[in-house]
């Protein structure tokens, strides 16, 4: 009698315990906006997805003539192009677009293939894609991983938000909320990187961080991760969408000379030149000496709010004559005023500033 | 298998269904089996070495009570303490002494090249061989009664909840749980299930979610300010702990299930107010398993002051290697000798007197100064626990004495803190006894909800972030 009542209790403890659990997972799952549903912990790689997703049934429902144009890229694409900025300027030279930025702190190519390739799944069909290099874009050293590694990435998937796909991966899709790593970075993507602030306040610079060069980094280009950017290529171009890369500047002077991955700056520029030539793929370079001031980085590679703009405009322009169908690319040549020159030129001026 | 495991979650109400089945007859020798099964989950291979300790131990025992004479029964002891140490110095320490010995060598200008051990450490050999060599020398000291029957002393020594991580377990406590029928409370379920969500909460909630930021600390210390190792060095005193006392809570509360009660491990033990009430609230089954079978013979308090003293030391210092086969361990247990001692000797001084262990003092004004200054002491001592060596510890020192560069990740600093202070409301719970008074007061649904609250967040910072105890390498 008493080893029954034992069992009982000890069901009743469990089960309720269970029930609440679940309950308050499916719960939370449901009321954070946007919270991506994958089958592995993937975090803000299917956060910006997810976003983007909805956004374009959202623009889909309200007006159906505007084209969807979606950037890709790391952290200096999230926070150096400014949506609405360029949607406004983009109206202004009746260009119908509406811009979504996926750039994500941390994501270099590999990262923003599975991206991509999920929400290509889930139906996005966006009308351009722009990817923005970042210099250490090939070297396949992203500062975060995003929980990324060690794992399949191939076989991440994007899942409905139906009931059973809540209680199946719930869990695993809130777990990253609670990872010290990433505690921020929910805020900072849900805020659109605070792009738009001018003076950001104690809160939004925690948000922030501050990113330098790692100084421990080879910077060696891996030919790997251009296979990457290739694949991404390639599933726009099966889908007949078309496709750009632009070129992101870093500050003019750097802190330390350790901090300067100057070899590897050119020579990524070079590898992604000449896919986008063996393609003829518009490339645009914005890291010219003279472009960006100091005072327009928040970090060494990262625009401020006044920055971003700027190269928001310098975007806008580009894709108003791409949008007309040239295709300009800024290639390296050994003409004095060649890209390599000015790449070569921007080192020395960084470096003579020791 | 660890607790944090699928493997476990499939384990646990599998033996549990078996134990609310059989007779108590069948009991015993089912837990047995489980244990073993446990295990062997890890290695199978290493389940000879624990019947080896096991046969050992059991006939040492019997000799030793049966012999007639002093002599001889000091002889089946010290029978019993070699053979355990020498299991203990091949699988855990014969690399570590062989190469601090070519070192030593190397100093006065000798190069010896030392052939290296590849020997896996047995999951849990340092608890079970604890445990296992205290009994027998228990029973030569004429406090215990050896038990006749080899599978009750094997279970005491097996027994899953305490197998690989403690607490080390004293054969007066647990045997006659083991031994006599068993007659499981219905409060037991209720605390059970509570200590076992409080366990995993301390474990998967704290402990690994500061885990990835005191390994950066610890990696990378180069790219993060003195302010950053400062307070990581707090953090890893607190995921040190959720760790452990988040082991212990969960091997507590399932033992509950089993109507058997193992003893207290961890007593708040950061809400102490002096280095010595630390020791006597952290890792209690160790402390006086070292003040009982080491502190003691060596002496204890009755050879005076300054021997006194030195025991302490000396104590800690053993505490320390039982750790770990590293001189970081060593020197770890050598400064808490060093605190314990200097704080005895201003006991002397000043002629207060300790509190008896785990007794509650009033809380005055000055009350929380003495809270954190022994919890950065302890703190501060860990940072040679957790470093791989002496360089990286006085790297990581001198770092951050430094004062420079200030707190560089604020942002997962700042976003830590509600982990943190999650940690301190456990055990402000815990040492108020506000939590225990919730658990047999607070209505079942009530509960439920506070609790399967607190295990969705276990089930969410777990998901695929399962990290093993840190105790078990130990």
């Amino acid at each position: 009698m008493q080893r029954k009542r034992i069992v009982i209790l000890l069901l009743k403890h469990s089960l309720l315990i269970a029930i609440v659990a679940y309950a308050f997972i499916v719960i939370t799952v449901y009321v954070i906006p946007h919270l991506p549903l994958a089958n592995l912990r993937t975090f803000h790689v299917m956060l910006h997805s997810q976003i983007t997703l909805d956004r374009e049934k959202e623009e889909a429902a309200i007006a159906e003539t505007k084209s969807h144009l979606l950037f890709l890229g790391s952290s200096v694409v999230e926070r150096g192009v400014v949506d609405s900025y360029l949607d406004s300027l983009l109206a202004q030279q009746h260009i119908p677009y509406y811009t979504t930025n996926s750039g994500a702190g941390g994501f270099f190519a590999k990262a923003n293939l599975i991206m991509f390739r999920a929400m290509l799944e889930q139906g996005l069909h966006p009308s351009r894609v722009v990817y923005g290099i970042f210099l250490q874009e090939l070297n396949g050293n992203s500062t975060i991983h995003n929980d990324l590694d060690d794992k399949d990435t191939s076989s991440v998937r994007l899942k409905e938000k139906s009931l059973t796909n809540v209680i199946l991966y719930g869990a695993t899709a809130l777990s990253p909320l609670l990872n010290s790593n990433n505690l921020h970075v929910y805020l900072f993507v849900m805020n659109n990187a605070f792009r738009d602030v001018r003076d950001p306040n104690f809160f939004q610079r925690l948000s922030f961080g501050e990113n330098m060069f790692e100084r421990d980094s080879s910077y060696l280009l891996n030919p790997e991760f251009l296979t990457d950017l290739k694949e991404i290529y390639r599933l726009c171009k099966e889908r007949n969408i078309p496709f750009a890369f632009f070129n992101t500047p870093i500050r003019p002077e750097v802190e330390s000379l350790a901090d300067l991955p100057y070899l590897h700056r050119l020579e990524a520029y070079l590898a992604v030149e000449q896919f986008a030539v063996d393609e003829n793929i518009p490339i645009w370079n914005f890291d010219k000496v003279g472009l960006f001031d100091n005072k327009e980085f928040l970090d060494t590679y990262h625009l401020t709010s006044d920055g971003a703009r700027k190269m928001t405009a310098l975007l806008a322009d580009k894709i108003a004559v791409w949008n007309k169908g040239i295709t300009e690319q800024d290639v390296t040549g050994d003409s004095p005023n060649s890209i390599r020159r000015e790449i070569k030129d921007s080192l020395v001026r960084t470096v003579f500033h020791f | 298998m660890i607790f944090n495991s699928l493997a476990f979650a499939v384990f646990l109400p599998v033996v549990l269904a078996l134990y609310y089945v059989l007779p108590f007859k069948w009991q015993n020798r089912m837990l047995l089996g489980a244990s073993l099964f446990f295990y062997a989950w890890w290695d199978w291979r290493f389940l000879g070495l624990l019947a080896f300790t096991i046969l050992i131990d059991f006939y040492a025992s019997h000799a030793v009570f049966r012999a007639s004479t002093r002599k001889r029964k000091k002889q089946w002891m010290l029978l019993s303490v070699i053979s355990n140490v020498t299991v203990l110095v091949i699988f855990k320490y014969s690399n570590f002494f062989v190469q601090s010995f070519a070192i030593f060598l190397s100093k006065l200008g000798f190069v010896v090249h030392t052939p290296i051990l590849q020997l896996v450490l047995p999951i849990g050999i340092s608890f079970y061989t604890f445990m296992s060599m205290a009994y027998v020398i228990d029973v030569y000291r004429g406090e215990l009664t050896p038990t006749p029957h080899l599978f009750d002393f094997a279970l005491f020594v097996c027994y899953f909840p305490h197998l690989v991580a403690g607490p080390i377990l004293r054969a007066p406590q647990l045997l006659p749980q083991l031994t006599h029928e068993r007659r499981i409370k219905l409060e037991q379920i209720r605390d059970g299930v509570a200590l076992i969500v409080i366990g995993y909460v301390r474990k998967v909630v704290i402990a690994d979610i500061i885990s990835p930021l005191v390994a950066e600390a610890f990696t990378h210390m180069d790219s993060l300010g003195s302010g950053d190792l400062i307070l990581r060095m707090y953090l890893f005193a607190i995921q040190l702990y959720g760790d452990f006392a988040g082991y212990s809570d969960i091997a507590r509360g399932v033992s509950k299930l089993f109507g058997i009660e193992l003893n207290l491990n961890f007593a708040t033990p950061y809400l102490s107010q002096n280095i010595t009430e630390f020791w006597r609230r952290w890792h209690i089954s160790l402390s006086s398993w070292l003040r009982d079978y080491v502190y003691i013979p060596l002496g204890g308090n009755r050879k005076g002051k300054f021997r006194t003293y030195i025991n302490n030391f000396l104590t800690m210092l053993i505490g320390g290697l039982w750790h770990g086969a590293n001189w970081t361990y060593v020197v770890w247990g050598g400064l808490n000798g060093m605190y314990l001692a200097i704080h005895k000797a201003y006991l002397d001084i000043s002629g207060k007197q300790q509190k008896q262990p785990l007794e509650r003092a009033k809380w005055t004004f000055v009350t929380p100064f003495k809270v954190f200054f022994t919890f950065t002491l302890a703190a501060f001592a860990f940072i040679i626990f957790r470093s791989p060596n002496f360089s990286s510890a006085s790297h990581y020192i001198t770092k951050m004495f430094s004062l420079k560069g200030g707190i560089t990740r604020i942002g997962s600093s700042v976003f830590i803190l509600p982990f943190v202070l999650l940690a301190f409301a456990l055990d402000i719970a815990q040492y108020t006894k506000w939590g225990e008074q919730f658990v047999a007061r607070t209505p079942l649904w009530q509960r439920a909800i506070i609790f399967g609250v607190l295990f969705a967040f276990v089930l969410i910072a777990g998901s695929d972030n399962s990290q093993p105890f840190i105790y078990y390498q130990f």
